[in-house]
């Protein structure tokens, strides 16, 4: 596909509101900068307003809002989610399309219609008394990652949490999903129950990160999170939550949220763009200058898979960006995606290289460390390296006439062939660091064409599990 | 619907009357969407404002006065709702914003300024009026039925991508056409 079809494609897809990330992506590549690209989404988004004939439902979703007198249910009948997040629940109301069925879509249309029917049987059977629209599923999201549920192994790709299970994400990085759409991310440490009457209702978060996804709530029956310091009552909306001993923590992404200490005391409403915090025993207060990052490196909870005297730490990045060859003064420090690629000949403009910074903030004997990165748009298959960055860098300043020099021979190799999320094992380059920070530069190893350009999450991703960040496992008492 | 036609549905509204204003937010919905359409470059974002505005009115209509200005009246709660989404979009975007959010971000809602939304709309109906019979079927299937691309390349035997350039033409064809009317789209 040529860039001009491409450009089309992506026009068309944005004015919808059906833009995929991959799409969403490329659009700088794709002259998205130009003015009369953006001329040709917004001419396409009023000609839909100007022929869509009428939504006949939106009186009565209106009413029904306006009858419930609960600000909170206005945030998920129409989020503005954003796709940028990738598989999001569209809480938009189902656009009429036709139907358009061939003879032979009739057969297969009746076989699945009769094979969901024998599904939901068989689930009814299998699970009295359980409500089908309240399950929750477990997904582990990483090859490598370790999950339990009631202190058993998930195993297999899926497992349904039952009413009062205990899920705890001992390595690696889990999902949680609800028979409405509702997905909850959770990374390495996380631990919640799930709710005892009805776990698609209801959680306790007992620790860690997580990021949620909720799809509309009945205004009458909310989705409720609790946590040791208090609780979060969310009808459909994205947020971060994070918690730990003393603190929870919440960055809203979309729609609106009540946070409350414990028992519901003191809610306040937190909405899309927020920050808002509760202390042990304390009443939520808003963060109101945006300036509070979510508690990146928070120290994790020693699970039974680890070794009684080690802990797990979690840390994000004080800093990230890519420089490109073709712009050698932009600086990309606050992009939501960080790209690389290694190009030649006519191609080398294309040539973008990554750096990241994590902090240092554990101390005692490193057992093990994994750099965890997600890949958000592959490129062509290709090979990446990471190799140590030495000299002064900033986030604000970094653009590749002033990139810092990098170190042979490179820390670690991959392949990256799908989007995803990447764990590289980065121990031994983490055990010889000597400084306040480590310093690394992601670089292509090998030659690709003009559409092999790769991007993963930055720190600045709207989504928390695309996001850079380090595992590092020390021994306690040395 | 005429304005004093409007007037008695907000009357027998304001009374309690949901069927009336049923019939009220069918019959504005359309210029409400259109006008802020032309403030904002989302779609998502058109139709949320969209179901706040009415939610305000509906809370506000006992304060609303018959004086044959309901559209109007619905359209100025819109553009303080237009302005409010995208206060709190520009710090969403801020901390978590792509390129994409960037580019599309009006600098300020009121870009669009006191420009006749209404005139506007009926130059754009006039400009595709004119286009070729099977553009204007086209632009009717994507925009007005909401039909996907991969359908529609079935129907006219094209490709999507030839498709997407097609509409990209005929994009460009009206704005041309709006630009000869003094107007910008």
């Amino acid at each position: 596909m040529n860039a001009d079809d491409e450009r089309a494609l992506l026009i068309d897809a944005l004015a919808a509101g059906e833009a995929t990330p991959a799409q969403r992506a490329r659009w700088e590549c794709l002259g998205g900068d130009d003015p009369a690209v953006r001329d040709q989404v917004a001419l396409a988004v009023r000609l839909r307003a100007l022929l869509a004939p009428p939504d006949a439902a939106l009186a009565d979703r209106v009413l029904a809002i306006a009858a419930s007198d609960e600000p909170a249910a206005r945030a998920g009948t129409i989020a503005g989610i954003d796709r940028r997040l990738g598989s999001r629940a569209r809480l938009r109301p189902v656009r009429r399309r036709p139907i358009v069925l061939q003879p032979l879509w009739w057969a297969v249309a009746a076989g699945l219609l009769l094979s969901t029917a024998l599904l939901a049987w068989r689930w009814s059977s299998s699970a009295p008394g359980t409500p089908p629209q309240d399950y929750a599923r477990v997904e582990r999201l990483d090859a490598t990652a370790l999950v339990q549920v009631d202190g058993r192994d998930v195993v297999a790709g899926r497992t349904t949490l039952a009413a009062g299970a205990h899920l705890a994400v001992r390595n690696g990085r889990a999902a949680l999903r609800f028979a409405d759409g509702t997905t909850i991310d959770l990374m390495t440490d996380a631990s919640l129950v799930a709710g005892p009457d009805a776990p698609g209702r209801s959680i306790v978060l007992e620790a860690g990160t997580v990021t949620a996804t909720v799809a509309s709530q009945p205004a009458e029956r909310p989705l409720r999170i609790r946590t040791p310091q208090g609780e979060v009552t969310v009808v459909g909306t994205i947020f971060d939550l994070a918690v730990d001993a003393e603190w929870t923590r919440i960055a809203m992404f979309s729609g609106r949220v009540r946070l409350a200490g414990v028992d519901g005391v003191g809610a306040i409403p937190v909405v899309a763009g927020q920050r808002a915090a509760v202390r042990r025993g304390g009443l939520p207060q808003l963060e109101e200058d945006g300036s509070v990052r979510m508690p990146m490196a928070a120290p994790g909870v020693a699970g039974p898979g680890s070794a009684p005297t080690s802990r797990s730490v979690r840390i994000g990045p004080s800093a990230d960006g890519y420089a490109w060859i073709a712009k050698p003064r932009a600086v990309t420090g606050h992009e939501t995606l960080l790209a690389v690629k290694k190009a030649d000949g006519t191609d080398r403009a294309k040539t973008r290289e990554i750096f990241l910074r994590f902090p240092v903030t554990w101390r005692g004997p490193v057992e093990r460390a994994v750099l965890h990165l997600e890949v958000i748009t592959p490129g062509e298959p290709t090979r990446h390296a990471l190799l140590a960055a030495i000299g002064a860098w900033d986030e604000d300043g970094l653009c590749w006439d002033v990139r810092p020099a990098v170190q042979e021979p490179p820390v670690a190799t991959w392949p990256v062939t799908a989007p995803g999320p990447i764990a590289i094992d980065v121990t031994r380059a983490v055990r010889d660091q000597r400084g306040d920070t480590i310093d690394w530069c992601i670089r292509g190893t090998a030659q690709v064409g003009p559409d092999g350009m790769c991007a993963y999450g930055s720190r600045e991703h709207g989504r928390s599990g695309a996001r850079p960040w380090l595992e590092v496992t020390v021994r306690d008492g040395e | 619907m005429e304005a004093q036609e409007l007037d008695v549905l907000a009357v027998r509204a304001q009374a309690g009357d949901r069927e009336a204003f049923r019939a009220l937010v069918m019959a504005t919905q359309t210029t409400v969407r259109v006008a802020i359409a032309w403030r904002v470059s989302s779609r998502d974002l058109v139709e949320e404002v969209l179901q706040e505005t009415y939610v305000i009115a509906f809370q506000r209509l006992p304060h609303y006065r018959p004086e044959g200005t309901f559209v109007p009246w619905l359209k100025g709660i819109a553009r303080i709702q237009i302005a409010k989404e995208l206060h709190a979009r520009r710090r969403h975007v801020a901390l978590a914003g792509d390129a994409v959010d960037r580019a599309l971000m009006p600098a300020d809602p009121d870009d669009s300024g006191d420009a006749d939304d209404g005139a506007v709309a009926a130059a754009l109906r006039d400009c595709l009026a004119q286009l070729a019979p099977r553009a204007r079927l086209l632009v009717e299937r994507r925009y007005a039925e909401d039909l996907p691309l991969a359908i529609l390349a079935r129907q006219f035997k094209q490709k999507a991508t030839t498709l997407a350039t097609t509409l990209m033409r005929i994009r460009s064809s009206l704005h041309d056409c709006l630009k000869t009317k003094g107007l910008t789209s």
